[in-house]
């Protein structure tokens, strides 16, 4: 497959995930769930699947076990933000009815060993999530590693069930980079990032308060944002020397893009 | 032979659960670890895996199979109680503090959410499709059931269908699947199959309408959590959707929980309005009516020990008082 046949069988797909995830009275009160393309994108490029229904299947399946596990993030966001009972309540829900659509839907096809891998994935999604939140004394370098282990779990357990073999490590780096960017985009346009939050705890002395997470004090907030600035920049070059021994061509088409997007669009790189 | 008595006949098999439970739950990250360690201490009737391995009497049991059900089974409904305390904001539950109360709702989540995983993982070894598609089915229901209950909070104007519908998928979807998919791992005769579903539907059925009645009735020591938290929340249950065919006492509860910050006082006038309506009697009699249903779906069955046990069990839900 080339990568516009690639493009186009990731358009179809994130129709049918739209689809798949719309519920009229959820919408109503929470964000419709965001579908992260290149994801899309890397799962199609992963499946070795002959069957179209199957590999269709298996891909939405997948997506739709990440974008349960992104919606459930949002809880702590209400918390500290809105603490709107109802957009709590819904967010649980939705994100309990998409992982419930996940199991139903590679039931149907007796994808049993995939349903086992994915719930492998998001165990350990869930452990990272929670040392995340809750680690001592992680430093930058420990927390980037979680984050990096996070954002490529899912991604890894379908290749393992679908190819026996691990995803490439430049596309764990990729989507970190991702998640950088994207808190990044945040600060730049005056919104709020949780994530900075919870990464600049490293940097407050008092983390002992396990039930509490409380926001950071505006100078410790400010060095968070100044070292994720140096970390897009590391990051970046990191991927580009990974670009250079990359064999796989469709990933490396799809990094690419998606970096000269970042630089393009960011000012810490003119 | 009394409700103890069954569970001592199953002691050997459900105490192989509680450590497959354990053991499934085991994992390095030291705050999972806690919470899911104190979910499992607070226990509860394990009411599921009972369901699964009494079915599963009636066919050719293999506990080594049919542990994975009743494992799986318990731990999606204890996945279920935790995101259920996110979504009631429950600080108590069985008189323990809650997960989301002891640490907070973000925890909660990741903890429902790893519980939940490791039950697909454990029900994965089963190899039956059908198996799958039903548990995977009745989840889903579960979900949209849950969803339903908060779409119609503070709606006073429900009917009767609409709560069976609710409860249905609230609880007696999980019990009856329990049922069927003890049964079926156990390879007991389909229409056989077919009857035990139905008796778990209808015990669950009564069930919840006990529940919700307990709700109206019980104490907070006995509850473990205050009661007439379901009105307090705009939870319509049968109590007081019973009551509410009074004009009168419809337009009561309706001004006193228009307003939602009502105080504790004003809460009680309504939940004492709803038990001396005599909604209370009505409502235990509906709870009856199902349990004879489910009496009704075993007398299909062969007689044997086991199923005397659901009959017991299916007493033991009409008396019970917590």
């Amino acid at each position: 497959m080339n990568s516009n046949e690639l493009f186009i069988e990731a358009a179809e797909l994130k129709d049918r995930i739209r689809q798949a995830i719309y519920h009229p009275y959820l919408l109503k009160y929470i964000e419709p769930p965001k579908i992260d393309e290149e994801k899309l994108l890397i799962l199609c490029s992963i499946s070795n699947e002959k069957n179209d229904n199957i590999k269709q299947e298996t891909i939405l399946s997948t997506m739709l076990v990440q974008i349960a596990l992104d919606i459930h993030d949002n809880v702590l966001l209400i918390d500290l933000t809105s603490n709107s009972q109802k957009e709590r309540q819904l967010t649980v829900l939705a994100g309990d009815y998409y992982s419930s659509l996940y199991y139903k839907r590679l039931s149907l096809i007796n994808e049993r060993r995939l349903i086992r891998m994915l719930a492998d994935g998001i165990k350990e999604v869930n452990e990272l999530k929670t040392l995340f939140l809750y680690g001592e004394n992680l430093d930058t370098k420990q927390l980037l590693h979680i984050q990096w282990r996070i954002e490529g779990c899912i991604l890894n357990q379908f290749s393992l069930a679908v190819r026996r073999q691990k995803i490439s490590p430049i596309i764990n780096e990729f989507f970190l980079l991702k998640r950088l960017m994207k808190e990044k985009e945040l600060i730049d346009n005056g919104l709020f990032s949780l994530w900075i939050h919870l990464f600049g705890r490293q940097f407050t002395s008092n983390r002992s308060n396990k039930k509490n997470v409380e926001l950071l004090p505006q100078e410790i907030y400010k060095k968070a944002v100044q070292t994720v600035d140096s970390l897009i920049i590391k990051s970046c070059k990191k991927i580009e020397a990974m670009l250079k021994n990359d064999e796989d061509d469709i990933v490396s088409s799809i990094v690419k893009r998606q970096l000269s997007l970042f630089k393009a669009s960011n000012s810490l790189f003119e | 032979m009394n409700l103890k008595t069954i569970y001592a006949s199953l002691r050997a098999d459900l105490s192989l659960i509680e450590k497959e439970m354990e053991l499934s739950l085991c994992t390095e990250e030291p705050i999972l670890f806690q919470t899911s360690k104190q979910l499992l201490k607070a226990g509860g009737k394990r009411l599921r895996p009972v369901f699964v391995l009494l079915s599963g009497k009636f066919g050719d049991y293999h506990i080594d199979k049919i542990k994975e059900v009743a494992v799986a089974l318990e731990l999606i409904h204890t996945a279920s109680l935790v995101h259920d305390d996110v979504i009631d904001d429950a600080d108590l539950r069985r008189g323990e503090p809650t997960v989301k109360a002891k640490w907070n709702n973000q925890t909660a989540m990741y903890t429902g959410d790893y519980i939940l995983a490791k039950a697909l993982e454990r029900i994965t070894l089963i190899e039956s499709q059908e198996a799958h598609i039903t548990l995977s089915e009745t989840i889903k229901e579960v979900t949209i059931g849950e969803i339903e209950q908060i779409r119609d909070q503070f709606n006073w104007d429900q009917n009767l269908r609409s709560y069976l519908r609710r409860i249905k998928r609230k609880t007696a979807l999980l019990i009856s699947v329990s049922c069927r998919l003890g049964a079926l791992v156990s390879d007991v005769p389909k229409h056989q199959q077919k009857h035990l579903e139905r008796f778990g539907y209808f015990a669950g059925m009564s069930f919840q309408i006990t529940d919700d009645i307990l709700d109206f009735v019980g104490t907070k020591a006995k509850l473990g959590k205050p009661s007439g938290g379901d009105l307090k929340q705009g939870n319509v249950t049968l109590p007081a959707l019973l009551a509410m065919s009074d004009p009168y006492i419809k337009e009561k509860i309706t001004a006193t929980l228009k307003n939602k910050n009502t105080n504790e006082k004003e809460l009680n006038e309504a939940l004492h309005l709803i038990k001396s309506s005599g909604a209370i009697e009505c409502s235990e009699n509906m709870s009856n009516a199902y349990l004879h249903k489910a009496q009704l779906e075993l007398s299909n069955l062969p007689a044997c020990k086991a199923r005397q046990s659901l009959e017991k069990i299916a007493e033991y839900i009409g008396k019970r008082k917590f």
